[in-house]
């Protein structure tokens, strides 16, 4: 996100925090790697063809390199007895086809979803779907967005707040709310109302790191609003 | 993306193609010192791997003169090169291109300037050319240390890679700019076309050995047609009317192919 940068450069001491608690979200990691597999089966599944192919790749190389060039090798000794060509070539064609495989995988195909496809971000927004320990995860994350949306706008959980607060985690305990507001287009500034109607406490709050010190950068946090005003309400329901 | 308007007309640069090739040139300063690594590396490892370490077991096994009495390493050096020059090609046409459409976008910002679709196509064909040089000369020097380069006329091999992998190169750019989805065409390309077309084109081995029923995959495949022109420069043995067939196949390849591709971007770009 563009929005950290200003964030990330400000300040030694809150930077360093910042960077601490980035590198080791305490508390925030959900635990739910196999949601992300889960993830990517679905989507291989739509596009089966790219496994399918992989399994065509080897065959091309056995056929022509076992049956092409193998007749102009012969025989190769193995340390077994000599064997033919393509019976030598075929355990390596097979362990290279799956190094290809795991390589491309874990290079282009990360960094596409890092760069362009921004996945990984979206990820981090939500709360990394469900598991077996549902029925605890929603308690804490209701809890956390329900604390959220009441402080956004009193009386009036509507649907904006949820547009911008797209995910939230649970906490330690489930008091403090940590929660992960997607910038989006709208920038900066429509995030500042959101902070400032939710009421979130200054920086130095623990609980407000995630939120705060990734997004502004500590001189740029919003001034605290009544809700009475609210016209941060009017902002999200217009930018939804 | 580009509203045709009377007043493109007098403000459209007469070197709108060299714009884009010097844009696509400076974006190539990111990573060229990669791209030399690769193009000095890749040579050094094939060379060892195939020529040296397996010819030596051709050269010593049962049909050594079935190369027409070179050894392998001499062999397959001209097709390496232009093995290299197709990988190139396709590598910078495919997904490189095509993020310009649909990820950067940058193509939809050129043409908001009076640079048209058209000299965007060109420019790209101009800048693979360039890079297809650089690779292809780099190669050469570096069969030239191996001593697998022939003869004077060996550098003709150089060019011929180039014809190549440009021949190849439009097309998948008019593919590039016809596609709407993320690309996953690119990966069938890759595998059921690249992949088969450097493994039964005469690159490895003489096409003779390949049964008679897919022999038509290499009389069809520029690859076979680059590969036969660099031999007959590098080893010499390829009569006049061969060459002058498997050059105008890949040069009218190139023309319909540039063709083709300029009418697809004409296609995405022009709304």
């Amino acid at each position: 996100m563009k929005a950290s940068a200003p964030g990330g450069a400000a300040g030694g001491g809150a930077g360093a925090s910042t960077l601490i608690l980035r590198v080791l979200p305490l508390q925030l990691y959900a635990g739910r790697s196999w949601v992300v597999l889960e993830r990517n089966l679905r989507v291989y599944r739509r596009s089966w063809m790219i496994i399918v192919s992989g399994f065509f790749e080897p065959v091309f190389f056995l056929f022509a390199l076992g049956q092409g060039l193998g007749a102009l090798v012969g025989t190769v000794d193995a340390g077994a007895g000599p064997v033919s060509y393509a019976a030598y070539i075929a355990p390596g064609l097979l362990a290279t086809s799956a190094m290809n495989g795991a390589i491309y995988d874990s290079t282009v195909n990360v960094y596409f979803k890092m760069r362009y496809a921004k996945l990984y971000d979206a990820m981090l927004a939500t709360a990394l779907g469900s598991d077996g320990c549902r029925a605890r995860r929603d308690r804490l994350v209701a809890a956390a967005r329900r604390n959220l949306r009441r402080r956004v706008c009193a009386g009036d959980a509507g649907d904006g707040a949820a547009g911008v607060l797209v995910g939230a985690a649970g906490g330690a305990g489930g008091a403090a709310d940590r929660a992960r507001v997607r910038c989006g287009r709208d920038g900066v500034d429509v995030l500042r109302e959101v902070l400032a109607a939710a009421g979130v406490d200054q920086h130095g709050d623990p609980a407000d790191v995630p939120v705060l010190h990734h997004l502004l950068s500590a001189g740029r946090l919003p001034p605290r609003r009544s809700r009475r005003s609210c016209g941060a309400c009017r902002c999200i329901r217009g930018s939804s | 993306m580009a509203i045709r308007t009377d007043a493109d007309r007098y403000a459209r640069p007469p070197g709108g193609r060299f714009v884009v090739w010097e844009y696509l040139m400076r974006c190539w300063r990111g990573y060229f010192v990669s791209s030399l690594a690769q193009a000095v590396g890749t040579p050094l490892l094939y060379l060892l791997a195939l020529g040296v370490g397996l010819g030596a077991l051709i050269d010593s096994g049962p049909q050594a003169q079935s190369f027409g009495g070179v050894s392998y390493l001499d062999y397959i050096a001209p097709a390496l090169l232009v093995a290299a020059a197709l990988q190139t090609g396709v590598g910078e046409s495919s997904y490189p291109a095509y993020s310009r459409f649909k990820w950067t976008r940058v193509f939809w910002g050129v043409t908001a300037t009076p640079v048209t679709p058209l000299q965007v196509c060109d420019g790209e064909t101009l800048f693979i050319g360039t890079r297809l040089l650089a690779g292809s000369a780099l190669y050469y020097l570096v069969l030239l240390a191996f001593g697998a380069a022939g003869g004077p006329a060996g550098v003709l091999m150089v060019p011929v890679g180039v014809l190549t992998g440009l021949a190849c190169a439009v097309w998948v750019l008019a593919l590039g700019a016809r596609m709407r989805s993320e690309g996953g065409a690119f990966n069938i390309l890759f595998r059921f076309v690249l992949v088969p077309m450097t493994l039964f084109s005469g690159s490895f081995f003489p096409i003779t050995e390949m049964p008679l029923a897919i022999r038509w995959l290499a009389w069809i495949s520029p690859l076979w047609s680059g590969n036969e022109l660099a031999r007959g420069a590098a080893l010499g043995g390829l009569g006049l009317w061969p060459a002058v067939g498997h050059l105008a196949y890949l040069l009218a390849l190139l023309a319909i192919g540039a063709v083709v591709a300029r009418r697809c971007y004409r296609a995405r770009l022009i709304v």
